[in-house]
This record gives structure tokens, sequence and C-alpha cells, in this order.
């Protein structure tokens, strides 16, 4: 098996005038939970229907467990399990008859597995899928995508719209696939909580380019963010040399740092109209904004 | 496995979708068909089947729609899409589980009709015909009426597929795919038609289903090229272009294998049921080579008319051409044929005629066609000895309504000489002369009503290799012209007080001497009603023997004529019969009143007036036959003496509840002497509900008179029949579809149209 899951090299498409994917590349290694994070209109979910062949690129190569998207989509479709943004499951069907069905589509199709995982999310076996809530239907499409042990899990905003708790139980099964450890997991969200609780990597895209491919804790390295306590409020025009972006309080400022910036923290200390100088808990939303942002002005 | 996870799939949605209640509609609505079993009226059967056809038609786009729709409707297409599944395997089960609820509902929608299907003149719809019926030549037996549906359904089934695979797109919108479907087969049907209606053919059901499946395999394919090979990641536009593309493709072929087989359609299949319509016998004809020759004009549905050369003696048949008029040329001594071809009667897009000689053994053709113009049209041509061509020609000015011009060209079409003539037919001699009415002076005089005219119409008589014209008037109606246009017998009226004064008169031409033939005394004066006035001032033209034939009957030479004179003495009319002769318009009793019936006035109807007739002189003029009501006697003029030559008030034997062919002339034929007579009959069921319709055929039967008595010579238990003399010796037996001859003393028929071997040379 190879090392790497998904492999994205120079991938371009465009929409009539509009650039929605801009020669990105990205790899995600095998075994690993990787999220796709970006701003509405980043270009997640073309990148994500690209490879599943879903849509053609008009650039660039993508190869998904070792093989071309496009000369074996079929393959690919039988070896991965996807969870679109929207289902589209038959809904004159029952939920017992979806699986029934989806058995019969995939052909490593695993019943203890997909029973497993339907304990889980606690599915009404009996109920027409015309009759399952929103969350519900999202479990019943995530039970298909896993049904089948697939070696690669593809979900393209699989809990946006849904409440905390189903939310928890979708992690959950997602989790619970982790106790394999050559099964991969790429889902793109803009709910970067949910990154945090289960991926270890991350992609950032914007505006179609990717900004940033790493694992969560380097992602969080990059940037250093500090808590600046003043004795008294300081002039507006004060100056933290060094700080990419300042939120300014009246005695408190918070400021962020690129990784490099570390340096300028005791001189900072040092300062008479200082009081207090302290580090804060990079999460993954500040080091987004700030990639993005960065991405944005360099850009 | 994958197809048996999707035919699975498919039989829960059957389930789900209640297909099932949708069949048991069906079948419910299917047994209208029995109305036909407590009503054999037409409306009955029309109740039956005409719901039925829309439906059917509409029923396998409507399979092929909803059977794809399921599994594309709202968004699910998204579903399959990044399933692992072939789309090669999701179209194949798709397709054939649509064509397996087609046949479903074909069956529950079409069985009883199928099981009730009848031909033939046992339906009362088409029982006035003694050919072929409609049905019988679009289906004939019940096996080739469901290969026509299942292969005309299949058809549209097919072209309904293509639009739901050319619009299987992720933007696809469910709700305009029936109405593309619908509009493809709408449009398709409707150049099918318009192709079949400009070859002016109309197929069996079968071959026509034979090339329709053709076509809706190819629909197929290219439903399956566009949703399984084309690549799914085209431009809706180059999706379009490749749509219509295979679509305008796919369509070509199927006209132009509709114009391929029309060739073999349009001519006439010896195993094909063809009506024989009209006989030339060509021993009656100056063409008198061979007495076993008949020309005949055979109605085929499927192609039309076909004017056939039969050989009754090798019992083989030519196919001579479609839509050809059959012109008898008189001193035909080239052994052609002579024929007018348009290329359909009903049709003038052609512009121009075809002149066609023929030889009698079928082969020596030649034809040059006579152009007509945008706005004029020949209606009629006719060839004249010397090789020369005549044409009435109509044309329409816009100033007037129209002119009729007689046109004489030669025989490569060019115009020679055009004569104004006006409006009606035109006879021509062997002289080469032509006479015809002459047209109206004034644009008046066209306009007047003719039923208050009391003018006689001015003749012309055209001397067609001269040019000259002889214009003159008649001194009364002309009724009946010489062969030689030489004589004319015309009808005199005048008024007097209200009442309508007649006689006859014999005309020399062009001298119009005239010879009184009847005077004024002959007939009862009779008071002019507004009915009558009409009766008796009609546009004849030019010879209306049926006027004459009440009273007079004129032999062919024009040298004599019999009379049959009807005087009032008392209560009752008296008959008698003359014999006039028109050169010296003496007058011989032949059969006196005496031996002739009387009858009431006031019991004398219409019919029973012409209840005693005379029908027709004997071919050597020695003698004539003359009918009082049901019997037909013999009269020899020499001596006088009559005998019963046919009685068709004996009941033929083995015919119940016959027509009543008492006084039916198209019942009997008189033998080419004129002195045998046969006759055939009919026998119908009555129909349940109205007793004076006839409903279903029975039985029928020919006899022969022999000394007056009739000899049965043929039964038919099958079909109506019709039959008439070929010869003093050999009957012609007209049985629906097919013409046999027959010995006069009996023995078997022999089929010699269609062949019974099949074949043709």
């Amino acid at each position: 098996m190879s090392d790497v899951a998904i492999r994205v090299d120079g991938l371009v498409r465009r929409f009539g005038l509009k650039t929605a994917v801009d020669g990105i590349t990205f790899d995600v290694p095998t075994g690993s939970i990787c999220g796709l994070i970006g701003p509405n209109g980043a270009g997640k979910t073309t990148t994500i229907r690209i490879l599943l062949d879903l849509l053609r690129a008009d650039r660039g190569s993508v190869h998904v467990l070792g093989m071309d998207s496009t000369r074996d989509a079929f393959h690919i479709a039988s070896r991965v399990g996807y969870v679109p943004e929207r289902h589209h499951i038959f809904e004159w069907m029952s939920v017992r008859q979806v699986l029934d069905f989806a058995s019969g589509v995939y052909p490593r199709w695993d019943w203890e597995e997909c029973n497993h995982v339907g304990a889980i999310l606690d599915l009404p076996s009996d109920r027409k899928v015309k009759d399952l809530s929103r969350g519900e239907t999202a479990k019943l499409a995530l039970l298909i995508a896993l049904g089948h042990k697939p070696e690669l899990l593809i979900l393209d905003e699989p809990t946006s719209g849904l409440d905390p708790l189903v939310r928890r139980d979708f992690l959950a099964a997602i989790v619970g696939l982790l106790k394999d450890a050559n099964r991969t997991v790429f889902f793109s969200t803009h709910i970067l909580s949910d990154v945090e609780r289960v991926a270890d990597r991350v992609v950032v895209m914007d505006e179609g380019r990717v900004v940033a491919n790493d694992s969560l804790d380097s992602l969080r390295r990059r940037f250093l963010k500090v808590s600046v306590l003043f004795r008294s409020p300081p002039a507006y025009d004060f100056e933290i040399i060094g700080a990419r972006r300042v939120d300014k309080g009246v005695r408190e400022w918070v400021a962020v740092f690129d990784e490099g910036g570390r340096h300028n923290l005791a001189r900072l200390a040092a300062d008479p109209a200082v009081a207090d100088v302290s580090t804060q808990p990079m999460t993954l939303e500040d080091a987004f904004v700030e990639l993005v942002r960065k991405e944005r002005t360099e850009g | 496995m994958i197809y048996k996870t999707l035919i699975k799939k498919r039989l829960r949605e059957f389930r789900a979708k209640k297909e099932a209640i949708g069949l048991s509609v069906l079948f419910a609505f299917s047994l209208l068909g029995l109305a036909r079993f407590w009503s054999d009226e037409p409306w009955a059967i029309l109740l039956g089947i005409v719901p039925l056809l829309p439906m059917g038609f509409y029923l396998a786009p409507a399979c092929a729609i909803v059977t794809f729709r399921y599994d594309f409707a709202k968004g699910a297409n998204r579903f399959w899409e990044y399933l692992p599944i072939s789309r090669s395997a999701i179209w194949l089960v798709n397709y054939l589980s649509g064509l397996v609820v087609l046949c479903l509902s074909t069956i529950a929608l079409f069985w009883l009709q199928v099981l009730l299907y009848r031909t033939g003149p046992g339906s009362e719809l088409f029982r006035h015909e003694l050919g072929p019926s409609a049905f019988e030549h679009l289906a004939p037996n019940r096996l080739s009426l469901t290969a026509s549906l299942a292969g005309i359904l299949f058809w549209l089934f097919s072209v309904g597929v293509f639009p739901v695979a050319y619009l299987d797109k992720q933007e696809q919108k469910p709700s305009g795919t029936p109405a593309l479907a619908a509009v493809c087969c709408l449009l398709l049907s409707i150049v099918v038609c318009v192709t079949l209606n400009l070859c002016h053919v109309v197929p069996a059901g079968l071959s026509l289903a034979a090339v329709l499946i053709v076509s809706g395999i190819l629909f197929s394919a290219g439903s399956y090229v566009l949703f399984a090979l084309a690549p799914r990641h085209i431009t809706p536009g180059k999706r379009a272009l490749l749509g219509l593309g295979l679509f305008l493709a796919i369509s070509g072929v199927l006209v132009g294998h509709l114009y391929l087989k029309h060739l073999e359609w349009r001519k006439l299949d010896p195993s094909e049921p063809a009506l024989v319509e009209r006989l030339y016998r060509l021993s009656r004809l100056p063409i008198k080579d061979n007495p076993d020759l008949v020309l005949a004009n055979v109605r085929s549905y499927r192609s039309g008319m076909h004017s056939v050369l039969i050989d009754m003696k090798r019992g083989v048949h030519h196919d001579l051409g479609r839509w050809m008029t059959f012109v008898d040329v008189p001193n035909n001594h080239d052994g052609l044929l002579y024929f007018v071809k348009s290329s359909h009667p009903d049709d003038d897009r052609s512009r121009q005629s075809f002149f066609v000689l023929v030889g009698t053994d079928g082969t020596a053709r030649h034809s040059f066609a006579i152009p007509h113009s945008s706005r004029s049209y020949a209606n009629e041509v006719r060839y004249l000895p010397g090789k020369k061509l005549l044409a009435y020609k109509a044309v329409f000015p816009e100033d007037r309504l129209s002119r009729s011009y007689l046109c004489v060209a030669n025989s490569n079409g060019t115009l020679l000489k055009r004569f104004e003539i006006g409006y009606g037919d035109c006879l021509v001699n062997e002289a080469g002369q032509a006479l015809a009415l002459a047209p109206a002076e004034t644009a008046n005089e066209s306009d007047d009503d003719e039923t208050e005219s009391t003018k006689y119409k001015p003749y012309m008589l055209i001397d067609l290799d001269t040019g000259s014209v002889e214009r003159f008037g008649l001194p009364g109606e002309a009724l009946l012209f010489a062969r030689d246009l030489r004589r004319v017998i015309c009808s005199r009226q005048r008024i007097e007080d209200g009442r309508r004064y007649q006689s006859y008169v014999l005309v020399e031409l062009p001298s119009l001497r005239e010879r009184q033939i009847l005077s004024e005394t002959e007939f009862p004066p009779e008071t002019i009603t507004s009915q009558v006035w009409e009766m008796f001032y009609p546009s004849i033209a030019t010879n209306n023997e049926e006027s004459l034939k009440e009273f007079l009957c004129v032999d062919a030479s024009f040298r004599k004529a019999l009379y049959l004179k009807k005087r009032i003495d008392g209560d009752y009319f008296r008959f008698s019969i003359h014999l006039i002769d028109f050169e010296t318009t003496e007058r011989t009793t032949i059969v006196p009143e005496d031996a002739l019936p009387q009858m009431a006035v006031v019991d004398t109807g219409r019919d029973a007036d012409r209840s005693v007739a005379i029908r027709q002189f004997t071919a050597d003029l020695a003698g004539f036959i003359y009918q009082i009501g049901p019997k037909a006697w013999l009269c020899d003029i020499e001596s006088g003496e009559s005998t019963i030559i046919c009685d068709t008030s004996i009941m033929v034997q083995g015919v119940e509840e016959s027509e009543g062919i008492g006084s039916a002339p198209g019942s009997v034929d008189y033998s080419p002497s004129g002195r045998r007579a046969l006759r055939y009959d009919n026998a119908w069921e009555r129909s349940t509900l109205d007793r004076d319709r006839p409903s279903r055929f029975k039985s029928a039967a020919v006899d022969v008179f022999v000394d007056g008595k009739p000899v049965r010579v043929y039964t038919g238990k099958r079909r109506p029949v019709g039959a008439e003399w070929l010869d003093e010796d050999r009957i012609l037996i007209f049985e629906a579809d097919k013409m046999c001859v027959l010995d006069a003393a009996g023995g078997e028929p022999r089929q010699v149209f269609p062949p019974a071997t099949g074949a043709t040379p």
C-alpha cells in the first residue's frame, strides 16, 4: 500500500472566467485524518469532486490510493467512502433497503462493520429515507460510506447544518475508524472545532490555492499568541515590535507573532509600560485566520 | 451481483411506485373492448378501440421516462455518480425493466383487443366492401397484430428513452423530460406519416413495425451512447450537439429506410390482398391477340391503384404501374396498351402527367411527360390515332373562375394546337374530330344559374388536324352522341301553363337535320316542380346514357333503338316494346302490351316504375333482354318470341336472408353474347339491434341460368362473392382478395389473381 492516500499535483479547474482551483498541490498520507478547511468559495468541494472524478480538472493530476482518478474512477469508487454535502439517497427506500442495496453495490461490504457503526449512529432501520431528519440522513450517508470498510473516507462538509449531538455521533464514528491504522479520512469543513477534535493534518485553502498543508500541531506552532498587560492604558499608537496583528483593549492587548518573532518578547517584557507578557494557546481558528490573512496580504 | 442488486431494487420500485395498481387500471380499461359483445354498433367498437390507441401511444414513452426517472428524480442521479456502478449497468437495467413494464402494460391494455380481433367482412364497419378491409391489410391475423403493436410500441419506447439519456445531467430537470420525450415521439410519428404519405403507401403493420424496430434499436443504441459511452464531463453545449446530431442522424436513417422500403411496398405483392376494381377484357378491345389477357385495375391498400395485366391461361400477372388510367384507343394496331399516369390522383404537386405505352407482354414501356403549370392542370389526357395527345386543360386566371382548353400535342408533349372549350368532358371520334361544349362567350353567360336557364348549350366540333372549329346549337339537350359523332339524341323540353312537355329527336351532325323519334304524345305532361325542373335540366355535357336507359336502348352503331312505351290506360300503366329504325324512324312493335304485365298507377312508385326495363341488345343485335320485376327475358327481334333467361325471384338455395337481389342489376350479369345470365348473392346475419341492417357475412352463391333455371356453380362460405362473365363459357369470380376463373358448366375455380403460386414474371 502506498504511503500517500491522496496526491494532488498542480490541479487547475476553471468555471468560465472564474478559477475555482488554481494549481494546488498537496499530499494526504495514508492513515491520517486530514481536514480540508477554507472560507466559502475556497475550492474545497471542487477539489473533492475532482478527487472522485465527479468533475474533470482542466490541468494537473490526481492520484487516489495510488490510482489515477480519471482513469480508475470506477475502482476508486469501490475503495473509497464518500459522504457528500447534500444527500440524494433514494427517498422511497427504507434505511434497511438502502443498506441492502449498498451491500450489493460495494464488493467489500461488511455487515459487521455496518452494524457496528450503525449501533453508534443509532439509525431507525425501518423508516423511509424521505422521513429521516437531516441529521439522520447524514448518518445514513456516513453508514453507507463506512459499511464497505473503505481505505479512504472522503467527506464534504459532513457536519454542516447538524446539531451538536449529531455532530458528536458523527465524529465518534469517524474516530472509530482510527482503530484501523491504514484508513485515511479526508474531510472538508468550515467548522474548525471539528477538525481540531479529530484531524491530525490540515490542508488550508483560500481562493483556489493551498495556503498550508501541515499537521495540526505544526500549524498551530506557526504563530505565537501573546497577551500584553500594561500598567496604565497605553497610547493608541504604542507599537509592539514584530507583531503581525494586535487586538487593542484598554490595558490588555493581544498580539500575534510569527513563529520567528519569539525573540521580540523579551524586549517587550522589558518595556516599563508593560506590566506582564504571557503566551496564550493558539487555536486552529486563530492559525487559520492568520494564514488566510497572511496569504491575502502577501498574495 | 451488481445486476442482481439493480434488478432487486427495480422490483422494490415496482411495488413502491404502485405500478401494479397502474397495470390494474389498464387491465380494467381494456375491458371496454367487451362493449362489442353487448352491441355491434360501430360506436361501441370505437368506444373500445379509440381510447386505447392514444393510451397505447402514450404508454411507450411513459414507460421509458418513468423507469429512468425513478433513478434520476429528485437529484438521485448524484447518488448514482459516486457509487461503483458502471453506467452501462444502470442503463441496461433501466432499459430492460422499462421494456418489461411496457410489455406488462401492453398485455394489460390490449389483451382483450387481440383476443377478440377479427378481420375481413365479418366486421360490420367494412361489410359493404367485397375486398379486403383496412384492418385485414394492416394486421391480417392476431399474430401480426401483436407483432405490429409490439414493434410500434417498442419504437415509441426507444424514442422516449433517447431524451431521457440526453437530459441525464446533474442539472437535469425531470419535469421537462416527459415533455421532450412526448415531443420527440410526436415529431417522429409525424415524420413517419408524412414520409409514407409522400410515398403514397400504407404498409402493413408488420412491415412498418420491422422498419420501426430497426429505428428503435438505433435510438436505443443512441441513448446508450449518450448515457454510458459519451464522456461524462463534456460541456452542455457539446452534449446538446452530440444528442441533436444523433437524433437527426437516426431520424435520417429512419426516413431513408422508409424510402427504400417504399420502393418495395409500392409494388404489388403477389401475396397481398388486393381488390379487383375494374376489368378490361382485351378480347373486347381492338387488341385481340390473346383472349386470355385481362387488364385490371387492382386496388391495394398498401400502395393504391395498380394496373395489372393478367394472363388467365398462364396464371401470371404483370404490374404495369400505379395510378394509371387506361385509354381505350380506337383502331389500335400497334399492340400497345395506352395509359395516362399521374403520380397520384389527389396529388398535384408533381405538376405533370405521364403518357405511358405498355406492350401486352407487360414489358415494352415508353413514357413522356405532360407538364402542368402552377395555374393550369391537365384534367384528362387521351391518345389519338396518329400518335397525338389530347389533353383537357383547365387554366385558372385571376379575373375569372377558370377556362378550359383542349390541347393537342405531339408524342413529345409539344403543344400543337389549343382550343378554348366549355367546362365538361370531350368526345373524340376516329376521324380526328372532337366535340365539346362551346365556351361561354360572356362572363354573365357562364355565371347563369343553369336551373333557371332554358337555353340549350352550344357545342363545338373541332377538326383536330386542320384546326377548324364549327360552333352549333342543338335543338334540345344532348343526351347521347354516336361514337362517330355524326348523330345525337336530344331531349326537347317545352313548358306551357306550368306543365312540361318533352320529345326526343335524332339530330344529324353537322347538318343538324332533325328526325323526331319520340313525340310529345308519348309522354304525359308533368306539372313542374322545382325538383323536377332541376332534374330535367341537368348539366349534361355529352353522353348521358343513364337518363335514356329507362325507356330507350340504343345500339352501338346508332342505327336502331328499343323503346319501352308506357301508356296510361284507366287506372293502369300498360307497357309495350318497340323497335325504332333511325334511318326511317319507323316503329315496329316487338312485344305487345298483352305480353307484358300492367301495373296499377297507384301502386307504381319510382322503383315499381323501373320494374319493367330494357336491359341490352344481344351482341348480334338479333335480340335483346328486358326485365319484368325479378325475371329477365330474352326476346328475338325477328320472331318476337320471348324466353326467360334469368329469374332472380327464386331464392338461392343455401343463402338465407338474401339481400334482395330481385331488381338489383348489379347482382346479375349477362354474357358477352347477351344470351346467358348469371347471378350472385351474399347473405348476411342480421344485426341484433337493428333488424334492417345486415351485420356479418354468412354465405355466398353464384348461379348460372340454364333455360331460366338456376344452376349452382359456386358457393362461398368465407367471403362475399362477386361474379361476371369472362366470355361465353367462363366466369370470373371475385372473392374479396382473389379472382378466379370458373367454367360456366361448373367445376373447380382456378385462381388467377393473385397467382395461386405467388409467382410473377
